[in-house]
């Protein structure tokens, strides 16, 4: 059962790839590897909501084998279960660098939770401490670690 | 807490011949705990010195509130209880101290049993279980952490298609429940390796060897005729408890404190290569949970159950220290 689903586009000299579900043993990111083009590979990952401890080991193989390779590869809107592994799992990332997150809040009067791109590549990396609630007007609070979000940036 | 005045509280039960020390800052500040656990277990006498643990018989179970310890109090710690063999039980209170030192605690296999201490509250009822299972031995059941009207729906699981089944049961309850996502996944998460582990890790053949530890997690396994997984979850409107229950009781304590000292330490061999698992799955699941309990019966079963503080968004729950505990119940009949 293959939990991973991935969509490419090839844009401005890069291949982006966007990748979405569970990071498991099922995933096969094999195909991957195979893609034509030796362009950037960017690795989108705002859509990659859990990773198990099989599917880190994957992850891994994974980012050393594009290590290993000419190509290089950067991940961008990395979600925070990405954000977690990253802070957490040694050479989660590999050669590549990380070039956005997505910054995690939640509403305590409705239950519901949004995220918002933060670029760590430009000179302010500020993490706004709450934002409107677009589903009951309340008010959202950043929802982690600011520190998490930010301490891999470069 | 102020470091500087040190004092031990003793809690001796006579009817046993065992005793509870309790080593905190200042016995005033803890007197509420104490008046907790005199009612669950006894008397309390108040003693003045680290040094006087070495007086306590073996059977003796010493809770010490690690974030009062300064540091030299806190190596003593790891040279009088580390090896694990003989001498009094280490019961850590923190509020999350512990955490920063949790390498070092699980890889010198003195962390068995720790309880998180709030700055503001202690959680009276995950310490009270704590202390009566280590006195008593009526370890398994996860029942013991919730109130007796917070029911637990039972799955029982034999094969991976039923692992898979019993991971979108649960999803699926935390989502009628309202639950946040970002918890949700945590949820799934922990069950998920939870549920790999009794599958996979767990079965023993006759010989004592391991039938599937090596083989690929991509290639399903079904446990034996007469052999399953009781795979439990409650919720109680502030915690979310996770329990699988294996018929074989092949975990060793060890193995446990060792995964999670390499987890934690985070070095080059933290990710196991190999056809079998990632040698993550108890990092991973400690990392995903307010407190993960251990019941072992060696030979018999395994318990892992899994509480999770569901009351707000992730940051509260990521924000606040983390429970462990390893309970092994022996020459039972």
């Amino acid at each position: 059962m293959n939990t991973l689903k991935w969509k490419v586009a090839n844009a401005n000299g890069k291949t982006e790839v966007e990748i979405q579900g569970a990071i498991t043993e099922d995933a096969d990111l094999n195909g991957l590897l195979a893609l034509e083009g030796s362009g950037l590979l960017a690795l989108d990952l705002a859509g990659v909501v859990q990773i198990n401890s099989c599917g880190v080991r994957e992850w891994i193989h994974f980012v050393r084998k594009l290590s290993d390779g000419d190509r290089g590869f950067e991940l961008v809107r990395c979600s925070p279960a990405i954000v977690r592994q990253l802070n957490t799992i040694a050479n989660f990332r590999g050669a590549g660098s990380v070039r956005s997150v997505m910054l995690p809040y939640y509403c305590s009067s409705c239950r519901s939770e949004a995220q918002v791109p933060l670029d760590l590549t430009g000179a302010s990396r500020e993490i706004a401490d709450e934002i409107p609630c677009a589903k009951c007007g309340g008010t959202m609070e950043f929802d982690d670690m600011p520190s998490t979000y930010v301490s891999f940036a470069g | 807490m102020d470091p500087k005045s040190p004092r031990l509280s003793i809690l001796p039960v006579s009817s046993s011949g065992k005793s509870i020390a309790f080593l905190g800052a200042d016995a005033d500040e803890f007197a509420e705990l104490v008046r907790g656990l005199r009612k669950a277990v006894g008397e309390v006498k108040v003693i003045e010195s680290l040094a006087e643990v070495s007086k306590l018989p073996s059977s003796s179970l010493v809770a010490v509130y690690y974030d009062a310890r300064i540091e030299a109090d806190r190596n003593r710690l790891i040279s009088d209880f580390g090896g694990g063999a003989g001498g009094p039980t280490l019961l850590l209170l923190s509020e999350k101290r512990a955490r920063h030192n949790f390498a070092q605690l699980f890889g010198s296999h003195v962390l068995t049993n720790m309880i998180v201490i709030d700055s503001n509250s202690v959680n009276d009822r995950d310490l009270l279980v704590t202390v009566k299972k280590l006195r008593y031995g009526d370890i398994f059941g996860m029942e013991k952490y919730f109130a007796p009207d917070a029911k637990a729906h039972t799955l029982r699981v034999t094969t991976t298609a039923e692992k898979n089944w019993a991971l979108n049961t649960i999803s699926e309850y935390a989502g009628v429940l309202g639950i946040p996502p970002r918890l949700r996944a945590l949820i799934r998460n922990v069950s998920d390796e939870y549920l790999t582990n009794a599958l996979y890790n767990a079965p023993v053949a006759e010989d004592g060897s391991r039938k599937y530890a090596s083989r690929p997690r991509t290639q399903p396994v079904a446990l034996d005729p007469g052999q399953e997984i009781e795979f439990q979850f409650c919720y109680d409107g502030a915690r979310f408890g996770i329990a699988a229950k294996d018929p074989f009781g092949s975990l060793e304590p060890v193995q446990v404190q060792d995964y999670l000292a390499k987890g934690f330490r985070g070095g080059e061999d933290q990710v196991s290569e190999g056809t079998g698992g990632a040698g993550l799955g108890f990092f991973q699941i400690l990392d995903s949970l307010s407190h993960l309990v251990i019941n072992l019966e060696p030979g018999k079963r395994t318990e892992m159950i899994g509480l999770l503080d569901v009351r707000g968004g992730y940051r509260n729950f990521t924000e606040a220290g983390k429970s462990f505990n390893i309970f092994v119940r022996q020459g039972s009949p």
